[in-house]
């Protein structure tokens, strides 16, 4: 019996899986997939392969990827366009889904050494901003606030930034029309064209939108990269432009993934992407306060690219 | 030699777990052994390899986002996390820790002794605490009773199935369980520090700790480290270069540092409170001496 083949592309990859993924839109496409995903058994990886990282859950070299999760399944990235999912007893397919699209394709977005910022972002009629944050840090609450004010909402968590000829700029696109929003964020709730999904695991609030009728479909142009955090000032806020091996290094830390680029072999093609990227896009940190409220921080955020 | 190179290669690794309930001197131990072993003082740079629960640990060794994760099945990683800290690792670290000393539901401990050396385990009295962490944590006094006298007690705690801060959730469980569960375990050595004694006599006391860590240190050296780290030197340092492990919402880490304050700051209802619930310890570490 053949098994039902799902067709996706997510951030930019075009994908053949076993698993559904939903709910990702199904897209067909033409050319053949970048990546296969199957179910399958998973031959045991040797120990003490030459250039390998061995780690509790993974093991890690620039031809492989072995990660498992206990009680829900073991993946196998072979290459870089192979995955193997052997699900574990009685798991279910919900959790699979999970942590596949989040470590498994954040894997493998760097095997195809996609250049994606831990990020939300926004656009304008001009073009977009990128709104990097370490979990936590308000990127998400802050992206589904500016919608909320009128701007156009773009991506929720992770961003894919290409170089576009005929922009001439680095642009980006929505490449996942699902944002997560833990469930005492209300900035998509009753929102027209947002379809609440339900939460992203059981007994994990964290809740999934569907922004699909939402998401500008034009290619924009990157006006600026913002990078948020929070600091133990009692109000306020820290704006400055980043210049320099500060911006390169700042931008790399905001890579998804980043500290697997080493053990997967791609520093040196990251180097230079994210180099081109610093010299083509300015930069500005905005540190508030925990104190600040969120209201304010739209504000002041919204004056800036206003 | 320096100091650091010749004693903490003896324990290779290893993990020394400097274990307490929140605002029982913590920070102040851990930048009396970030004096002693590198010589010079830095608040923000303390010669502690982290926090127990620190999330980012957590999700770098096992390369997943522990947001979506339960606490059950954090909790029952966290060995494991910090097995692989110790891989290869040439000498002894100090972790802080403000968990108490509770199992998985595999039925494992969550501090693995294994990797552990010994833990320094400070203990405060309540009394003092709760004016302390109410401070630290923006909360009236009553609230921080509410806290220690709760045997379900979380720092760090999100409701509502909530899961992102910085930390992982750390159950404390009520203040007398967290003592308990740290000085009556039996698989990791522990050495008890009181806080009273420290500031009666600190020379006396950390020279007393790391006899017991097996560390020959010169006392010139444990001198110097007691005068770098007084409180008003730690306060100091704050007020100069800000520090990064105060809470936003209280306008000092450092508050006091004295033990004794609770006679002007709590009411004898809250005292009451306090000793009805966390008697039998207190009496066994003799806080209930002065009453």
């Amino acid at each position: 019996m053949t098994e039902k083949i799902y067709t996706y592309v997510y951030y930019g990859l075009r994908i053949h899986s076993e698993i559904s993924l939903q709910p990702l839109p199904e897209i067909a496409f033409i050319q053949g997939p970048d990546i296969h995903i199957k179910f399958g058994k998973i031959t045991r990886i040797e120990e003490g392969l030459e250039d390998t990282v061995y780690k509790p859950n993974t093991i890690i070299n620039q031809r492989i990827f072995y990660w498992y999760v206990d009680d829900i399944a073991e993946f196998l990235i072979v290459g870089k366009e192979k995955v193997i999912i052997n699900q574990a007893d009685e798991s279910k397919l919900e959790d699979i889904r999970v942590f596949l699209l989040d470590t498994i394709m954040g894997v493998l977005f760097i095997k195809h050494e996609k250049i994606i910022l831990h990020a939300s972002c926004v656009a304008t009629d001009t073009g977009a901003y990128v709104f990097c944050s370490n979990a936590s840090e308000g990127k998400s609450t802050l992206a589904a606030n500016l919608a909320r004010k009128g701007f156009s909402f773009v991506e929720d968590n992770r961003c894919l930034l290409t170089w576009n000829n005929d922009l001439n700029s680095f642009s980006v696109i929505n490449q996942d029309p699902i944002a997560s929003l833990w469930s005492n964020n209300l900035a998509f709730e009753n929102f027209k064209g947002v379809d609440k999904i339900g939460p992203v695991r059981k007994n994990i609030e964290k809740i999934d939108y569907n922004l699909s009728s939402l998401v500008p479909t034009e290619v924009k142009s990157v006006k600026k990269i913002f990078i948020i955090d929070m600091n133990k000032s009692d109000k306020g806020f820290v704006h400055k432009k980043i210049f320099g091996i500060d911006k390169f290094d700042l931008l790399l830390s905001y890579v998804n993934f980043n500290y697997l680029i080493k053990d997967l072999g791609k520093d040196e093609q990251y180097f230079k992407k994210v180099m081109s990227l610093a010299r083509a896009i300015p930069v500005e940190l905005i540190s508030r306060s925990e104190m600040t409220p969120i209201s304010e921080f739209v504000t002041y955020i919204s004056n800036e690219i206003v | 030699m320096k100091l650091s190179d010749r004693e903490l290669v003896k324990f290779p690794g290893k993990l020394l777990w400097l274990a307490s309930y929140p605002k029982s001197g913590n920070t102040w131990f851990r930048s009396f052994m970030s004096a002693l072993f590198v010589g010079d003082l830095d608040i923000n740079n303390l010669l502690t390899n982290g926090l127990f629960s620190i999330r980012i640990l957590f999700d770098q060794v096992l390369d997943i986002d522990s947001r979506f994760l339960s606490e059950r099945e954090v909790k029952n990683k966290m060995p494991v996390v910090y097995r692989y800290k110790c891989k290869n690792v040439d000498r002894l670290q100090f972790v802080k820790a403000h968990d108490a000393y509770v199992k998985n539901s595999m039925g494992e401990p969550i501090f693995p002794a294994d990797v552990s050396y010994k833990v320094v385990y400070i203990v405060r009295n309540p009394l003092d605490i709760v004016g302390s962490l109410a401070h630290h944590q923006g909360r009236t006094i009553d609230q921080s009773i509410e806290l220690i006298n709760n045997p379900n007690g979380y720092l760090a705690e999100q409701k509502n199935g909530l899961n992102d801060n910085y930390n992982l959730p750390q159950l404390l469980t009520d203040w007398s369980s967290h003592v308990r569960s740290w000085l009556e375990q039996k698989e990791i050595e522990v050495i008890l520090l009181k806080y009273e004694d420290a500031k009666e006599n600190p020379i006396k006391v950390f020279k007393d700790v790391m006899n017991a860590l097996e560390m020959n240190i010169p006392e010139t050296l444990i001198e110097e480290a007691v005068r770098m780290t007084s409180f008003d030197q730690l306060k100091k340092a704050e007020e100069t270069t800000g520090f990064k492990e105060k809470s936003a919402i209280s306008p000092t880490f450092f508050r006091k540092g004295i033990s004794g304050g609770w006679k002007e700051e709590l009411t004898s209802s809250q005292i009451e409170r306090i000793i009805d619930c966390h008697h039998n310890v207190m009496k066994e570490l003799g806080y209930l001496k002065d009453l």
